[in-house]
């Protein structure tokens, strides 16, 4: 796999795979991410995370130089020996789409030229991929919304979104799994919780994971 | 054991129970938090012979009251907010004995934003995710400060004894010279048009009062790219880091900030720089000196690295890494468990930012 790398700052480090969002790439980064997180300590680093086409290292620079870190995480990287891990791993949510639950179907559907029903079926018929967890505690980016229900953010985001709304913005679908603030059109309501705080992995929803809607 | 030490009699601004911050939880899109001054912070543990990690209370902006309840020792670092015990002044950097019963008022910030009070072996609250760091919106951590709370610790002081109190001689002014903050160049910072180079160089900005633990707008002379675009596919950031939205104001990332981002990273203040921001108050101005990597790392590993590393420090440790620090620019006064003189250095604290 080719990479460049970029210094976020003097302490975080970005492996860069790509310049698109690309599934095959991103969950060949899930997969090296799992793996240096296994073993901080031996790579002595602080912490890793994926994002959709990069590998974030943060480091401490008193500990080890930048270009000792750059070497060892390029070093993994060019040896990885991928086992497509979680690739089959679908986790199905249930969904009270519309009405108090999803305040912006109405304006997707307007946006859409959808019918609500429809919208709610092209949403719900999909499997979607998780790229990252951002955003909010166990916040994951889906990959893999339908282009018929594509729609811009709202104009001003709202103070207070609910915990289990799931949003549309541009490409993406995702679930604000704790309260927040957030800009993206609501379509519906989970009860599933999808972070806990007592978990040592405490987001439910992992990186690579797929994810399935299901209206109720 | 938990005591309860301090008990809040008025409604703070905004204070939060903070510690090094919550590491290796970015995956699950966990904020780091935790202190945002790490030299006052660790400072103040370090005088209390703490673990150099320890929970204490940051105060922002001032205006705070506690009753004590329990005698014990506590250190005031950071920001002088004019404290008093008890309706008189009391010394800021040094250990203090209270009484159960005494009163503990701080006033408004006359330099800086964050004052930082550190408790005998830290604040005892339930962890988090392995950390005490409190992330007021996510409810994660302990939680924004209000009146009537209590704050415990799992260690009291009864004796009160002079001798054993530690105190730093000369202490950190933030305000020494004008703010020269230090920037590392972002992965777009390629993106920026030369006029906009020209006035990251040149201008001066100035803190916006839209600013929170989680990052600050900063005002000044807008910005653009090359090709108007500032979205990027959202990828890494990290406290500190500038972003460069639509409408040309740059926006830096703070303690409690997402670890993705979806515009434009065109800088990234660097450690030092970044611990000194923290400490500006809105409307503080100040001026940005591009730098490289490798200078950022020079800065950082001239000045001293116990207050630095990441690492928990036991007691043991910490007491190794004061021997560590001779010949370095400390003056910190330590005496062990038996009165005797661990370590005295009469070189002025100079911290280089």
């Amino acid at each position: 796999m080719d990479y460049k790398f970029f210094d976020i700052s003097d302490r975080t480090i970005s492996f860069n795979f790509s310049d698109n969002i690309d599934q095959i790439i991103n969950s060949k980064i899930v997969e090296i991410s799992f793996e240096i997180n296994k073993k901080l300590n031996q790579f002595d680093i602080v912490a890793c995370y994926p994002t959709y086409n990069s590998l974030v290292i943060d480091y401490n620079p008193l500990n080890n130089e930048r270009d000792v870190i750059i070497n060892r995480i390029s070093e993994l990287i060019d040896n990885f020996e991928f086992k497509n891990l979680n690739s089959d791993e679908l986790l199905e949510i249930d969904v009270n789409y519309g009405g108090d639950y999803g305040e912006d179907l109405k304006s997707v559907s307007e946006i859409t030229k959808l019918s609500e029903k429809e919208v709610i079926k092209i949403h719900s018929s999909v499997i979607y991929h998780v790229y990252m967890i951002g955003f909010s505690p166990g916040f994951p980016y889906l990959g893999g919304l339908n282009e018929k229900l594509i729609c811009p953010r709202l104009d001003s985001p709202r103070q207070v979104v609910p915990a289990g709304s799931v949003g549309i913005a541009d490409k993406q679908t995702g679930i604000y799994p704790v309260e927040s603030s957030g800009g993206w059109r609501l379509i519906g309501r989970t009860d599933e919780n999808l972070f806990d705080n007592n978990l040592v992995s405490p987001s439910i929803l992992k990186p690579g994971m797929k994810l399935k809607f299901n209206e109720i | 054991m938990k005591y309860e030490i301090l008990k809040l009699i008025n409604q703070p601004i905004f204070s939060t129970i903070q510690d090094e911050g919550r590491i290796g939880f970015e995956q699950f899109g966990v904020p780091n938090s935790g202190s945002g001054d790490k030299i006052s912070f660790r400072l103040g543990n370090l005088l209390m012979n703490n673990n150099i990690s320890d929970a204490s209370i940051e105060i922002l902006y001032g205006n705070i009251s506690f009753e004590c309840l329990n005698d014990t020792q506590i250190c005031i670092t950071g920001s002088d907010m004019s404290p008093r015990l008890n309706g008189m002044p009391i010394k800021m950097w040094q250990i203090v004995n209270i009484l159960k019963g005494d009163k503990i008022d701080l006033g408004s910030s006359k330099n800086g934003l964050r004052s930082y009070i550190s408790v005998k072996k830290g604040i005892e609250i339930d962890e988090t995710l392995d950390s005490k760091s409190t992330h007021s919106i996510f409810n994660l951590g302990g939680k924004k400060l209000n009146m009537g709370d209590i704050i415990s610790s799992s260690s009291i002081h009864k004796k009160n004894n002079l001798k054993k109190i530690n105190y730093l001689r000369n202490i950190p002014d933030f305000n020494e010279t004008e703010n020269l903050l230090h920037v590392t160049k972002g992965p777009e910072f390629s993106l920026l048009s030369d006029k906009s180079i020209k006035i990251i160089e040149n201008n001066k900005f100035r803190l916006s009062n839209r600013m929170s633990r989680t990052g600050a707008q900063i005002e000044g002379e807008k910005l653009e790219t090359r090709n108007g675009k500032s979205d990027i596919i959202s990828d890494g950031v990290s406290a500190g880091t500038i972003q460069l939205p639509k409408d040309g104001n740059m926006y830096v990332l703070l303690e409690d900030s997402q670890r993705i981002g979806g515009y434009a990273r065109i800088l990234n203040f660097d450690t030092l720089s970044l611990w000194k921001i923290a400490q500006l108050k809105p409307g503080d101005e100040f001026k940005l000196k591009i730098i490289t990597i490798e200078e950022a790392h020079k800065r950082l590993n001239n000045n001293n690295n116990i207050f630095f590393k990441n690492n928990v420090y036991t007691e043991e440790k910490l007491k190794e890494n004061i021997f560590y620090i001779e010949g370095e620019e400390i003056n910190v006064k330590i005496f062990g468990e038996n009165n005797e003189l661990i370590y005295v250095n009469n070189k002025p604290l100079k911290i280089d930012f």
